[in-house]
């Protein structure tokens, strides 16, 4: 599948908030992370919302970027307040397939690697 | 016209490892310092790393704007501050992701991050959406087979003031996962690119 062209459409399938933070998290600027923290913490369900965006994009793909997963992993764990990190952890890993034999599609490895991320020192 | 060496085809690309003897001409101002004479380029910018995870449609093609990062490319993207503040092309500017990686002689070596043209071969040159998740020419098409010693990204952004200014960072997902650079030779990077651009750039942390 072009994924030039179904990406898109996935995205435009999300709330416009959910998109743009989705974009957020696959940049990690400077910017975009002084707007993801002040949303972590003003607004939380938005920021989940704009999260489960970013990974399911990943995650419909045809291919991931693993390590630019797992960095927005470890920058979300450093962006958030501590006590949002297991809703966010639990959300992940409810998406995440169950059974070893999928292991490495590209939703295993794109939850794989935020959750990776998220609990790195 | 700027030096440049992606528009050739792959199989034509000269190495980019050049046969130095002595410490190469890009190397740290510093490494002649009598401080730091004793310091080698596996020391200041770190030892050779292969590529990890090279795809496919890496393996065939470079980015179109490779060039090598020198008074000219450094002129240029200082000068890029100018456009990049006016709303004509603020948001294309900022759109845009640039990679670099340092070769073997501590040549570095910078693109902008392109679409992979191995599905779509009109599309050749064009930055990647960084936002989203195009198939792209990462790091190791900047110096195809070839060990590098530290690579990473650079692109625009406003600092905590507001001011833009351009960000460096040595996040190589590929060259530089397993084994980060250290703060040293992050910073004796820095200095690198500070030396061709100014003190239009700084460094972007870690997580």
């Amino acid at each position: 599948m072009n994924v030039l062209i179904r990406m898109p459409i996935a995205v435009s399938q999300a709330s416009s908030p959910a998109a743009e933070l989705a974009a957020m998290f696959a940049s990690m600027r400077p910017s975009a992370r002084r707007k993801l923290s002040e949303v972590a913490v003003e607004n939380p369900a938005e920021f989940l919302s704009g999260l489960d965006t970013f990974l399911r994009i990943w995650a419909e793909s045809d291919w991931v970027e693993v390590y630019k997963v797992e960095r927005t992993g470890r920058w979300v764990a450093k962006l958030c307040p501590p006590d949002m990190l297991p809703s966010i952890r639990k959300m992940i890993e409810g998406k995440a397939p169950a059974n070893q034999t999928d292991a490495m599609s590209v939703p295993s490895q794109t939850y794989a690697a935020f959750l990776a991320g998220l609990t790195a020192p | 016209m700027a030096k440049g060496r992606g528009a050739k085809p792959r199989q034509n690309l000269s190495c980019c490892i050049k046969r130095a003897t002595t410490l190469p001409k890009a190397a740290h101002p510093k490494a002649t310092d009598s401080s730091m004479t004793a310091l080698t380029p596996d020391h200041l910018y770190g030892p050779l790393r292969q590529a990890s995870n090279v795809n496919t449609w890496e393996a065939t093609h470079s980015p179109l704007s490779l060039t090598e990062l020198n008074s000219a490319s450094g002129a240029a993207l200082q000068a890029l501050l100018v456009p990049a503040k006016h709303c004509l092309f603020s948001h294309a500017t900022r759109a845009m992701l640039l990679i670099w990686v340092m070769d073997e002689d501590c040549q570095v070596w910078i693109a902008v991050e392109e679409f992979s043209p191995h599905e779509k071969p009109g599309i050749a040159g064009f930055p990647r959406l960084e936002k989203f998740n195009e198939k792209k020419l990462g790091h190791p098409t900047l110096c195809p087979g070839k060990p590098v010693r530290i690579a990473g990204e650079l692109f625009l952004d406003e600092t905590e003031d507001g001011e833009l200014k351009w960000f460096l960072n040595v996040s190589s997902g590929r060259f530089c996962k397993e084994t980060s650079p250290t703060r040293q030779q992050t910073l004796a990077v820095l200095e690198l690119f500070k030396k061709e651009m100014g003190t239009c750039i700084e460094l972007d942390p870690e997580p």
